[in-house]
Formats: C-alpha cells, sequence, structure tokens
C-alpha cells in the first residue's frame, strides 16, 4: 500500500513536473508574450474645463476646438450622487447647452464616459457608470441629438480623476465626461 | 468352571470365544436395531408420514417408501355406468289364438283380483279384531300396575318419615354434644391465646428493643455511608471536571469536527498523571480529527490528580462529542 | 421456622447488605473512568519544520523548508518554529531527539534532505512525525525537476497539511491578478499570474487602459478578462501557456464579468448593448450563441457558476440596492435573492464544494468579505477592513483571496474561510487589485 501510494505520488510529481517545467516560468517576458496594448490611452476628449484640473494634460487644445465654447458649454464633466445617476440641478443647463450644440450640428459626434467613486464591486460600478452616461444620453436625445451621435462607455471605477479615498476625491470621480471625437 | 490344571491357552481361546459371542451378539442386536429404525423419508407430495418401525419390513432394502394401511393402494376407479337393462322378447305373429289368449288372460286376472280382495277384507277384520284384544288387555294391566305403585309409595312415604324422624331425634343428641365439645375447646383456645398473647408481647417488647438497637446502628452506619458517597461522588465529579477542562484545553479541534462527531480514546495514566498510552478507539472522525483527538490527549499529560487518592483511575475512556 | 432462627437471618441480612454497600461503593473506584468532551479550542497546530538538507548547486539556494514553513503558516493552521530557538537541526528521524522538541512546545516535527538524482531530477525526502505519540505519519519522496524545486516545496506542504488537517493543501496553486502603475490619468495596468505565496511572478498582459476581472477555466489554461484597449470594454480569454488572444465580445455598451462555466464551454457574460442596462448572458463558446438570462431594467452583473454548473449565482440591484440572486441557467424560473439583512451585497463567488458564498457587504463600517452559507442562513462578517472586495476560493475552499487597503494602499490579503486567520500577501509592486485563485494544478 505504501508503495502503491509512493509510486503514485511520484507517477503525479513526474507527470506534475514535466508540465510545470513549462508553466512555472521565470518572472516575466518568458512564455506567453506579454501583450501589450498599442493604443495607449489617446485621451482626445481630456477634459479641459477648470472644473477637473487634474485631468487637462492631453489633447486639450483638440477638444477645445470641438464641440461648444461659451461657460457652459466649456464644461465637459457632469458630476453625480453617491449611489445615484440623476444629473444635478446645477448640471441641467451644462448638458442642456451640449445638447443644442449636438443638434445643431449633426456631424458632431461624441462619447459619454461614465465613472464611479472606488467605493463597491467594480463591475457593478461599471454599471453604474454606464447608468449615469445613459441618462446624460437620454437628457441629449431629448433635445433633438441624433443617435448615431452619441457613444457611451463606463470605467466604473478604474480611471479616477483624483487619487484618494476621503470625499473629496470620491465626490470628484463620481462623473460622466463628455468627449468630442471628430 | 475350569478345571484347575486347565492350561492359559485354553482361558484365553475360551475367552476369546466368549468375547466373538458378545461380539457376535452386539452386532446381532446392533443390525437388528438398525433394522428397525428404517429412515423415515419425507415426500414432497401431501402424505402423512407414518413411523416406518410399525410397519411389516419389506424383504427388500429400505429404499421402497412405506405403505400406509390407511390409505388404499392404488386402485383401478369403479365406473359410474349401470349394466345394461334384460331385452324384451319379441311376441309371435298370431292373432286369433291371440285373442282367445288374450280373454282368457283377462278372466283369470279378474278372478284373481277378486280372490286378493277377499283376502283382503278377511285380513283387515282379524287384524282389527287382534287389536281390539290387546287393546283391553293392555288397560287391564295397566289398573292393576296403578295400583301396586300406589300402595308401594304410601308405604315409603311412612318408612321414610319414621326414618326422618329418628334422623331429628338423632341429629339434635348430635348437635348438643358437638356444641358442648366446641365449647369446651374455645375455652381451651382463649386460654391458649391469651397465654400466647402474653407470650408474644413480652417478645414484642424485647424485640423492640434489639431493633431499636439495631436501627440506630444502621442508621449511623447509613449516615456514615451516604457521607463517604456524597464526598466521593462530589469529589469524583471535581476529578471528572479537572481532567475535562485540561482534556478540553489541549484539543486543537479542526474544523471538520463537527457535531454528530463522537470519537473514543482509551487513556492510561500512572500514579502522577503522566499519561503513558493513548488508544483511538470507536471514531466516526476522519484522519486528520483522530489526529487532533490523540494529540489532546498526549498533550492534556500530566493530568490532574484527584483531591481523594482513591479515585485515581489508571484508564480513562475519553469520547470526543463536539457540541456546536 | 421458630422465630429465633428467623431473627438470626434477619440480623444476618442486614449485616451483608451493610457490607455489599460498601463493597459496591468501593468497587466503583476500579471501573474505567469516563469522561465527555464536547468542545475543544481553535489553535494552530505547532509544528517545527527543520531546515532540509541541501543539494548544492542543484537546489540554486532555494531553502525549501522557509518555504514549506511559510506555507504551512500562511494557511492559519499552523505555528511554526523559529529557528533560532532550534537546538539541533536533524535530518533523519533518527537523528530527533524527540524530548528537546517536545519541551519547546512541538507536537509535529518535519525533517527532510535534498539530493540530485540526475540533471533534470532533483528529489526531496522528508517525514513527518508525530512528537507525542513518537509516530512517524509521513515518510515521502516529491521528485521535482531543478526548475521547479518551489513547486516541489509546496507539494511537501501540501501533503502535510493534508495529513494534519484532512483538507488537501492548495500551496501548489496560482493566482492571477491585476497591478496598476503611475497616477491618474497616466496609469498603466498589468494583468499577472504567481504561485499563492506571490512568487513567481509573470506579466501576461500590458495595457495603458483598463484591465479588469480575470477569470481561470477550471483546467487551468485559459484565462478571460476585460480589457478597455480601445476605448471600450471587451472581453478575452487567453491561453496561459501561449499568451494566444482571442476577442470573445466588443459589442456596444457593458462588455464585462466573464466567468467560465465549470466543464470549460461556455462563458457567462455582462451586456448592455446600446441601451447601456447590464444584464447577464451566457455565450456558448464553440457555437458562439448568446442565451439572455436576465432581463429588466435593473443592474444585473458579476455572474459565477455553481460547481455543477446548473445555476449562476450574480448581483442585482432590482430590489433597490444591490443584493446576491440566484437562477437556473436553463431558465423556467425566477431568480432568487440569496443575500438579507445588509443594504448592499455584492460579487458572490461560490465554494469548491457549493455550499458556501462568499461575497462583499457593506456596512456601518465599510465593506467586508463575508461568507454564508448557499442556502440561506445568517452572514459572516470575515474581514475587518474598510474598502475590501473580489473574493475568491483557494481551490480547497479553506481561504479566500482579496483586495483591501492597508495605509492606503492597494494590496491583496487571505483569510481563512472560518474567518480566525487573515494575513497580507507579500506586495512587489504597486496598487495590486482583482485577484482570483486558479485551480488545483492536476
Amino acid at each position: 500500500m505504501r508503495k502503491t501510494l509512493t509510486l503514485l505520488v511520484l507517477a503525479s510529481v513526474l507527470a506534475l513536473s514535466a508540465c510545470s517545467g513549462k508553466k512555472v516560468k521565470p518572472v516575466t517576458g518568458a512564455g506567453g508574450e506579454p501583450v501589450t496594448s498599442t493604443q495607449s490611452g489617446a485621451q482626445t476628449g481630456g477634459a479641459g474645463g477648470g472644473t477637473s484640473g487634474t485631468r487637462g494634460t492631453e489633447g486639450s487644445t483638440a477638444n477645445g476646438a470641438l464641440g461648444p465654447t461659451g461657460e457652459l458649454g466649456s464644461q465637459r464633466v457632469i458630476y453625480f450622487d453617491f449611489d445615484n445617476s440623476d444629473i444635478r440641478p446645477e448640471f441641467i443647463d451644462v448638458v442642456a447647452a451640449h445638447g443644442r450644440f449636438l443638434a445643431n450640428n449633426p456631424a458632431v459626434r461624441v462619447r459619454l464616459e461614465g465613472h464611479t467613486d472606488e467605493r463597491g464591486s467594480r463591475e457593478y460600478n461599471i454599471a453604474l457608470g454606464e447608468r449615469r452616461s445613459q441618462t446624460v444620453r437620454r437628457a441629449l436625445l431629448l433635445q433633438g441629438v441624433k443617435e448615431s451621435q452619441i457613444a457611451t462607455v463606463s470605467y466604473g471605477e478604474e480611471r479616477p480623476a483624483v487619487a484618494g479615498s476621503d470625499e473629496l476625491a470620491y465626490s470628484k470621480n463620481r462623473r460622466v465626461e463628455i468627449f468630442y471625437i471628430n | 468352571m475350569n478345571p484347575r490344571g486347565a492350561g492359559p491357552g485354553v482361558s484365553v481361546a475360551l475367552s476369546v470365544a466368549l468375547h466373538a459371542l458378545l461380539a457376535g451378539l452386539f452386532a446381532l442386536g446392533f443390525w437388528q436395531f438398525h433394522r428397525k429404525e428404517p429412515p423415515v423419508q419425507q415426500l414432497a407430495i401431501e402424505a402423512t408420514v407414518v413411523d416406518g418401525s410399525r410397519l411389516p419390513m419389506p424383504a427388500a432394502s429400505s429404499s421402497v417408501p412405506p405403505i400406509s394401511n390407511d390409505s388404499p393402494v392404488s386402485e383401478p376407479p369403479v365406473p359410474d355406468t349401470q349394466p345394461p337393462l334384460p331385452e324384451v322378447s319379441e311376441p309371435v305373429d298370431d292373432s286369433a289364438a291371440r285373442d282367445q289368449l288374450a280373454r282368457e288372460q283377462a278372466a283369470r286376472q279378474l278372478a284373481e283380483r277378486q280372490q286378493q280382495l277377499q283376502d283382503e277384507q278377511a285380513q283387515q277384520a282379524k287384524a282389527a279384531r287382534d287389536a281390539k284384544a290387546a287393546k283391553e288387555a293392555k288397560a287391564l294391566r295397566e289398573a292393576k300396575a296403578a295400583k301396586e305403585a300406589k300402595a308401594a309409595r304410601e308405604a315409603q312415604l311412612a318408612k321414610e318419615a319414621k326414618a326422618a324422624e329418628e334422623a331429628r331425634l338423632a341429629k339434635q343428641a348430635q348437635e348438643l354434644r358437638e356444641r358442648q365439645a366446641r365449647e369446651a375447646r374455645e375455652k381451651q383456645q382463649r386460654e391458649q391465646q391469651a397465654r400466647e398473647q402474653q407470650a408474644r408481647e413480652q417478645q414484642a417488647r424485647e424485640q423492640q428493643a434489639r431493633a431499636a438497637n439495631e436501627a440506630e446502628l444502621r442508621a449511623r452506619m447509613a449516615a456514615e455511608e451516604r457521607q463517604l458517597a456524597a464526598q466521593n461522588s462530589g469529589l469524583l465529579a471535581q476529578y471528572q471536571a479537572q481532567i475535562r477542562s485540561r482534556i478540553e484545553r489541549a484539543w486543537i479541534r479542526p474544523p471538520n469536527a463537527r457535531p454528530g462527531l463522537s470519537c473514543e480514546v482509551r487513556i492510561t495514566q500512572v500514579p502522577g498523571g503522566e499519561v503513558v498510552g493513548v488508544r483511538v478507539g470507536n471514531c466516526n472522525g476522519d484522519e486528520s480529527v483522530r489526529q487532533s483527538i490523540e494529540a489532546a490527549a498526549y498533550r492534556a499529560s500530566p493530568l490532574p490528580l484527584p483531591a481523594d487518592p482513591s479515585l485515581f483511575d489508571r484508564n480513562l475512556l475519553v469520547t470526543f462529542k463536539p457540541q456546536d | 421456622m421458630d422465630l429465633t432462627m428467623l431473627q438470626t437471618l434477619r440480623k444476618f441480612s442486614t449485616r451483608m447488605l451493610s457490607a455489599l454497600v460498601l463493597w459496591a461503593g468501593a468497587g466503583a473506584a476500579y471501573a474505567d473512568l469516563s469522561i465527555d468532551i464536547t468542545k475543544g479550542v481553535t489553535d494552530a497546530l505547532s509544528i517545527a519544520v527543520v531546515p532540509f538538507a541541501r543539494s548544492v548547486p542543484a537546489d540554486g539556494g532555494l531553502d525549501v523548508a522557509a518555504v514549506v514553513q511559510h506555507d504551512l503558516e500562511g494557511s492559519g493552521r499552523f505555528r511554526g518554529m523559529d529557528r533560532k530557538d532550534m537546538l539541533s537541526t536533524p535530518v533523519r528521524v533518527a537523528d530527533i531527539q524527540a524530548a528537546d522538541w517536545r519541551a519547546a512546545r512541538n507536537d509535529y516535527i518535519v525533517v527532510g534532505r535534498l539530493s540530485s538524482i540526475s540533471n533534470t531530477e532533483l528529489v526531496i525526502d522528508f517525514e513527518l512525525v508525530n512528537l507525542l505519540s513518537g509516530q512517524t505519519l509521513l515518510q515521502q519522496r516529491v521528485s521535482v525537476a531543478p526548475s521547479a524545486l518551489r513547486h516541489g516545496a509546496h507539494r511537501v506542504a501540501d501533503l502535510i497539511y493534508q495529513r494534519l488537517t484532512g483538507t488537501r493543501g492548495a500551496f501548489a496553486t496560482r493566482i492571477g491578478y491585476v497591478s496598476v502603475d503611475g497616477a491618474p490619468p497616466a496609469q498603466r495596468y498589468q494583468l499577472l499570474l504567481a504561485d499563492a505565496d506571490g512568487e513567481n511572478i509573470r506579466v501576461i498582459l500590458e495595457s495603458a487602459r483598463p484591465i479588469m476581472s480575470p477569470a481561470w477555466s477550471s483546467d487551468g489554461e485559459w484565462v478571460a478578462y476585460v480589457s478597455f484597449e480601445n476605448h471600450a470594454s471587451a472581453v478575452y480569454v487567453q491561453r496561459v501557456r501561449t499568451g494566444e488572444r482571442r476577442l470573445v465580445s466588443a459589442r456596444a455598451g457593458i462588455n464585462g464579468a466573464p466567468a467560465f462555466s465549470p466543464d470549460g464551454r461556455r462563458l457567462a457574460l455582462t451586456l448592455s448593448g446600446s441601451t447601456g442596462n447590464a444584464d447577464i448572458y451566457v455565450l456558448d463558446l464553440a457555437t458562439q450563441l448568446l442565451t439572455r438570462i436576465t432581463e429588466d431594467p435593473a443592474i444585473d452583473t458579476e455572474a459565477t457558476w455553481s460547481p455543477d454548473g446548473k445555476q449562476l449565482y450574480f448581483t442585482s440591484d432590482r430590489a433597490g440596492g444591490p443584493q446576491i440572486y440566484r437562477v437556473g441557467v436553463q431558465g423556467g424560473e425566477a431568480a432568487r435573492r440569496l443575500s438579507f439583512g445588509v443594504p448592499y451585497a455584492a460579487r458572490p463567488r461560490v465554494s469548491p464544494d457549493g455550499t458556501q458564498l462568499a461575497l462583499v457587504v457593506r456596512d456601518s463600517s465599510g465593506y467586508h468579505i463575508a461568507a454564508q452559507d448557499v442556502a440561506g442562513g445568517a452572514l459572516r462578517v470575515l474581514t475587518r477592513g474598510s474598502l475590501d472586495e473580489s473574493p475568491s476560493f483557494a481551490p480547497n475552499g479553506a481561504q479566500i483571496i482579496y483586495a483591501a487597503r492597508e495605509r492606503g494602499q492597494a494590496i491583496l490579503a487571505m483569510v481563512s474561510a472560518d474567518g480566525q486567520v487573515t494575513q497580507r500577501l507579500k506586495a512587489d509592486r504597486g496598487e495590486v487589485r482583482d485577484p482570483v485563485w486558479g485551480p488545483y494544478a492536476d
């Protein structure tokens, strides 16, 4: 019995080592080629407005040229309350401004990117961020914007605007960003 | 029997002959005995099993099943059909002679019938007369008998009355005697009883005195015993509790030791409490549970000692039965 | 009989009775003393893992005994001995002075020797001895290629763990997780695989855009994940050994929360389409047939399979806030809510034996990992952090790996399934999250 057991262990470990000889790789580089994504976050829609200053590094000039100008229209980030996807009263006019612009420029397209703060489950937050994007989308549609002009995406908690685990950071991360994309 | 001068050979031969004879007799008897008890075969069919020893033995071997005298040997069945009726013969074909024959036959038959009738009438008359005579005779006899019976009864009654009278007198006398005897006896009895009563009372008093002594003694003894037992059971319970607590602290209980587990361990300890032997007995847990229990027994060493040294027990039977 | 005889008899019997009582009382002391034990303590088993005899240079300098001790201690079920307290370092059973080790309060001891059989084979011979009874519980040989010596050490730990706890060890398994470097908005994301103890890290995907929700197939050959490399979420599956990658779903809206069915033939997914309402679907990988599982205006996501492949557990906020539900894959009956008593319950995972649920709950002190019976019942909160998330069961069900925050840093930790012991995984890079425990290697 013991002998059989030892033989069995031996056999299995041999088989295992035959595989693990391939599986257990030195740290990086060997084995599966690490796939590097080539599309590095082209932040064509960096929110240029002062309301989310930490994001203003990329392509703001490019985006600033697109989309509405003016006090309302230049605001590209809509903020939300915790666990909520309703557009707050202070942002209704902002959304309206974008809606008017898009309705008047049917060739222009936007991407609405929804986000949440870091609290809670990641995939649930993806869906929550999407809900926020959808709220803004529906508001735009109501103003005559065509469906084909709007794309939505949600990053959930994956791309915070502000690092940190305090209420200030959280409030800055619960947002929808509007990117004009052509 | 043997004349003295006879040699040993003769005696040997005789004894051998005697033994042979005895052996032969034994064999015969055995054989006989054996033959008297043939195996009774249990047949598959419904039949009464008869004790074979009651039957006349067939000369052949005993493999023939015994035949019972009660049940008939298989016979052919009795045919149901009736024997055929005798045939009627055919008459000759001659009409004139036949007519004459018929007329003569008729006349003869008439005469015969008339004669028959007369005979019957005569018979009936005779029968009537006979009957009447018999009746009269019977009546006479009966009257006579009745008279005689009556006389006998009266005589009997008289006799009985007399006897009864006599008996009554005798009875009275008897009763009188008995009453006297009884009274005498009762008197004697009463006196006897009185004596006995006195004796008993005396005895009872003595008895009581003794019993009182004994009871007191017993009570004292019982009290001592109770006290001892209470002490022991109290101390015993305490000893058990101490051991239990020690083992519980020493048992690192694995997660799969859940309620429903029941494992026995026999622990052997030497005076001083050191555990020298651990044997896991009936246990419905897996190997890791057994390990943990065996370890607990060892880790609990040395076991606590009882307050009363007489309670120390080398052999402990510990049962692990987690409750939560 | 007459009176005196009666009296004598009575006297005699009384005396006999008393004697009997006394004797019986004394006699009781000679029967086995019975004791019932109804509870024990929850404590670690004390085990001394003595350094194994080396085999230089074949063992590459790896301290096998140290790996074994680290594994055993990390499980929370064992307490190892400090090497500096060891008076001797026996390598075979005959050299063990049991009394010394017992005096140091060890119940068990492991001794071992490495030897090189050939250029391609190293063997670890080891024994596990019960110091209390003197019994040798294990005497085994583990044979490995020199480059896989670490794996062999984990196998040794597995064998010891199983012998003493009755549960199969999971020390020779792997984990997957995501790491993030850099500050927003310039983060860099990586998908990594490692040994269960955090060693042997291997990057299998790098991106400037988020990667999330890695999931292993039951045979350990594939990992599914979500990647935002195309400015939108998409689900990929990647073959672990070769890096071969296949796009599974890049539909409009959400593509997320992939989960392999136990038979590896299907993938549960969260899709939303352009209306943006998250629902659960099942994709047949061979036929590409998509079956819709939930259909309602609420958020339904984070599906995970029951071990028999017949049911899906998921998060849904159809009751107002996120709660755990279960539904049959075949359909035909309504989903059943399983979590109660908390305002927020999400991210369910099922134990390998199918009886326990691990989930994230929120209470007044934050987000914690909790467990409950699949059939329902009281929630057992297992962790005490405020931002704990992403629980995943070890294949032996004994531990749960999860993501936590420690002093502001995102780390990985493990908690025993009964919540007794928590340990932090060694961290060699900045922010780590989204851990998933791989299956047994065989």
